[in-house]
């Protein structure tokens, strides 16, 4: 008899279970089925808002990958500050960006409510506005930030006239250059050409200066895009024309870039071949390492760290260039690739989300960071600032190169078209295929694919 | 007996009494109903479908999904690419995996020692065992590429993972010397079952090492070897971390195996439906080869 009522006990404990387990999950799947969200106003009084403590407090939860600059923590540090200062409770998840792109899309499809700031990359603007899947920050963001902050920022988060995301990273590419392994070699300048890139590094290879003339992210993820952008970019093509055609086959500018690359790698040996499978981080260690001569989209703190004695054996010996390497010398292109922060539809907690994005982006945040981990500031009056004048005098060659900055395409169907792009330029990169057979199946690719008008 | 008010007969015994197994095994169903049945419904039911985001719609587009998986040059080569990998991975697992099991069999000094040892790659997690093998394969720094140069097989460091054909074989290697120790594990078990007075009776009927292999110790281990066959199967079929992690897919996705293409597709490309479908593909095959080693092997026993 004990044994039975034992048992029964045990079955309903588990029924019990199981019906929790539903309830949970009926109540956290399905936020953003339930119709437009809630605003702010009336979010703060809400029961829906469970985080929300009785002093007025609340907890968010923020998604963002790790910054490319932050080696010091200070994101996290500075997370923390803001929970002293504003009584609010932040969980902080940081992963890396692929991660956080697999895990925010699908969250977003799925209409989960679990973040309530994101990451807001600049290629996912038209996917994100048009499945509805973040809120507008134009009532929250005061016309100081508009007018402050670079235009290129806003305008890149701007979607239909109105403003989705504030740049917590300007994420701008420049070239730099190893200055004492060139004079070694008998150049005072660096190179201005691709072609000038390639004799400088055939005559530091053959007095034993370097390995290769430059690595790069060539490996199977966004970086291998955004790297064959900014070479295309600098030899003046696109892969579309100004009406938002393909250009891919027909533009000079695409082949010669895809020309020199593949030469590069293959036959030239000038680019390590290594980066067909080397990640950002290993481009930056192998050219502090002093492997490698240029560096040809270094972000900003790729200059700190070769000068940080624990982690590069090329301190002291780096330089920033006044302009980019470009395919005539003329036509010169760097990558910018800004982040933003955004505040998912479905987040609970709009108002507190936007106080965290509000000090993540304040003026007096933005040169604290400038500071101590060297990233380019979203403000525009901050490359002005004496302070980092002073303590970053090679800002100035950043700012000569970034008046030539350029970004990837706003396309709604980006993700697709990143990824043919990714795979077929791999294959003829790889010396798998020719570049006018690469190039012509990378073009019939995207057809297939591009939404009809 | 009796006849309750339903119609329906009992033996007189109190309800609990009577309906106890049900109502014990109710919770697992309830939860087997929630977490596998009805996503398994649902995901055919999205199979059959495209669903827009932005006005949370979902269009039948019937077997459309179905239709162009096929044309999909991607998804075929996905296809082959895993074709290839599970029918390495699995037969090189077992072979050797016997052969070790067989070696470590045998009575010697340090045996156990040796048995434990064997089942550490088994043991590490996928992830740990996918970023270990990043490292050792790491075309820069590397220790695959120190150690070759140092025995002197190479003349500089090679780029494994740089070409879709090696780094394909990387994974497989970094797959077969995780999963063979739990070959090694199962094999011995199913060896230690075997009584030694059968090997005594061979040997004193003059069977040789490779006679007694071959009629005696085979065919009993041949259930285990079974059970091994169709589970490395679908293991192998369902291989994503190892890609994930390892190579990403590539290069020119050369490694990526089609749960990654599924993955990517529907949870980068939001295409629910197609991915759905593809899963059913995938789910498919499964079941056809499990059903196809079943019938071999229960041909061979009759």
């Amino acid at each position: 008899m004990k044994k039975r009522i034992l048992s029964i006990l045990l079955a309903a404990c588990m029924l019990a279970s199981a019906s929790s387990l539903t309830a949970c999950s009926s109540k956290s799947g399905t936020p953003a089925a339930s119709g437009e969200p809630k605003t702010p106003a009336s979010e703060a009084g809400s029961e829906a808002a469970p985080e929300a403590s009785s002093e007025g407090a609340s907890k968010i939860t923020v998604l963002m990958p790790k910054h490319e600059m932050d080696n010091i923590g200070f994101m996290e540090k500075e997370t923390r500050g803001y929970e002293s200062e504003s009584g609010n409770q932040v969980e902080l998840i940081n992963m890396s960006w692929e991660n956080v792109a697999d895990r925010i899309t699908t969250e977003m499809a799925a209409g989960g409510g679990s973040y309530d700031v994101i990451e807001f990359d600049n290629s996912w603007v038209p996917k994100f506005v048009t499945n509805n899947w973040i809120i507008p920050l134009d009532d929250y963001a005061t016309d100081e930030m508009k007018t402050g902050m670079l235009p290129g920022l806003i305008d890149k988060f701007s979607y239909d006239g109105k403003l989705y995301g504030i740049t917590w990273n300007n994420d701008t590419r420049f070239f730099m250059y190893n200055k004492a392994k060139l004079e070694q070699a008998g150049f005072s300048e660096p190179p201005k050409t691709w072609e000038e890139l390639k004799e400088q590094t055939k005559v530091m290879q053959e007095k034993g200066l370097t390995k290769f003339g430059y690595s790069d992210s060539y490996m199977q993820a966004q970086s291998c895009v955004n790297e064959m952008f900014f070479v295309v970019y600098s030899f003046g093509g696109d892969f579309f024309d100004s009406e938002g055609n393909l250009t891919i086959t027909t533009d000079p500018g695409v082949k010669a870039a895809y020309e020199f690359v593949a030469n590069g790698l293959n036959t030239d040996k000038i680019v390590d071949p290594g980066s067909m499978t080397s990640d950002y981080e290993t481009v930056a260690n192998i050219f502090n390492m002093g492997d490698t001569a240029f560096c040809v989209q270094a972000w900003p703190g790729i200059y700190q760290s070769s000068n940080d004695e624990s982690t590069s054996k090329v301190v002291g010996e780096i330089a920033v260039a006044d302009y980019s390497v470009s395919g005539d010398g003329q036509t010169q292109a760097v990558l910018t690739l800004p982040e933003a922060m955004a505040i998912p539809k479905a987040s609970k907690n709009y108002d507190a989300a936007w106080d965290y994005i509000k000090y993540m982006s304040s003026k007096e945040f933005d040169k604290r960071k400038a500071e101590e981990i060297g990233a380019l500031p979203i403000w525009s009056e901050l490359f002005n600032d004496p302070d980092l004048l002073a303590k970053y005098p090679h800002w100035s060659g950043f700012g000569k190169q970034a008046a030539n900055s350029k970004g990837l395409p706003s396309l709604l169907w980006y993700d697709e078209f990143a990824n043919v792009v990714l795979v077929e330029s791999q294959k003829i990169l790889l010396g798998q295929v020719s570049v006018d057979d690469g190039l012509k199946e990378m073009e019939e690719q995207c057809k297939k694919i591009q939404p009809q008008a | 007996m009796s006849k309750n008010q339903g119609g329906q007969r009992h033996d007189g015994r109190p309800f609990l009494d009577r309906h106890l197994p049900q109502l014990l095994i109710a919770p697992s169903i309830l939860i087997i109903l929630g977490v596998l049945i009805l996503p398994i419904l649902y995901s055919i039911y999205l199979s059959f479908h495209e669903i827009n985001f932005s006005s949370n719609t979902y269009q039948l587009v019937g077997l459309k999904n179905y239709i162009e998986m096929f044309q999909d040059t991607y998804y075929l080569k996905s296809i082959s690419l895993t074709v290839y990998f599970t029918v390495i991975t699995v037969f090189t697992e077992i072979f050797m995996g016997v052969g070790i099991a067989l070696v470590l069999n045998q009575k010697f000094k340090g045996r156990g020692f040796v048995r434990g040892i064997m089942i550490l790659p088994w043991a590490l997690p996928t992830v740990v065992n996918a970023v270990m093998w990043k490292w050792i394969f790491n075309a820069n720094y590397g220790v695959f590429n120190a150690l070759l140069l140092k025995l002197g097989l190479i003349d500089s460091y090679q780029v494994w993972l740089g070409t879709p054909l090696s780094a394909l074989n990387c994974m497989l290697f970094a797959n077969i010397w995780k999963e063979t120790p739990y070959v090694v594990l199962l094999t011995i078990a199913a060896l230690a079952n075997i009584s030694p007075d059968i090997y005594e009776a061979a040997r004193v009927d003059g069977s040789n090492v490779f006679h007694t292999f071959r009629t005696i110790t085979l065919p009993l281990i041949k259930p285990v070897v079974l059970i091994l066959a169709i589970t490395k199967t679908i293991w192998a079929l369902q291989t994503f971390d190892l890609v994930f992690i390892l190579t990403g897919g590539g290069p020119a996705s050369g490694t990526e195996l089609m749960t990654f293409f599924i993955h990517k597709n529907t949870f980068k490309f939001l295409k629910f439906g197609y991915g759905s479908a593809m899963s059913y593909m995938l789910s498919m095959v499964c079941f056809v080869l499990t059903f196809i080693y079943i019938k071999v092997f229960a041909s061979k026993e009759d």
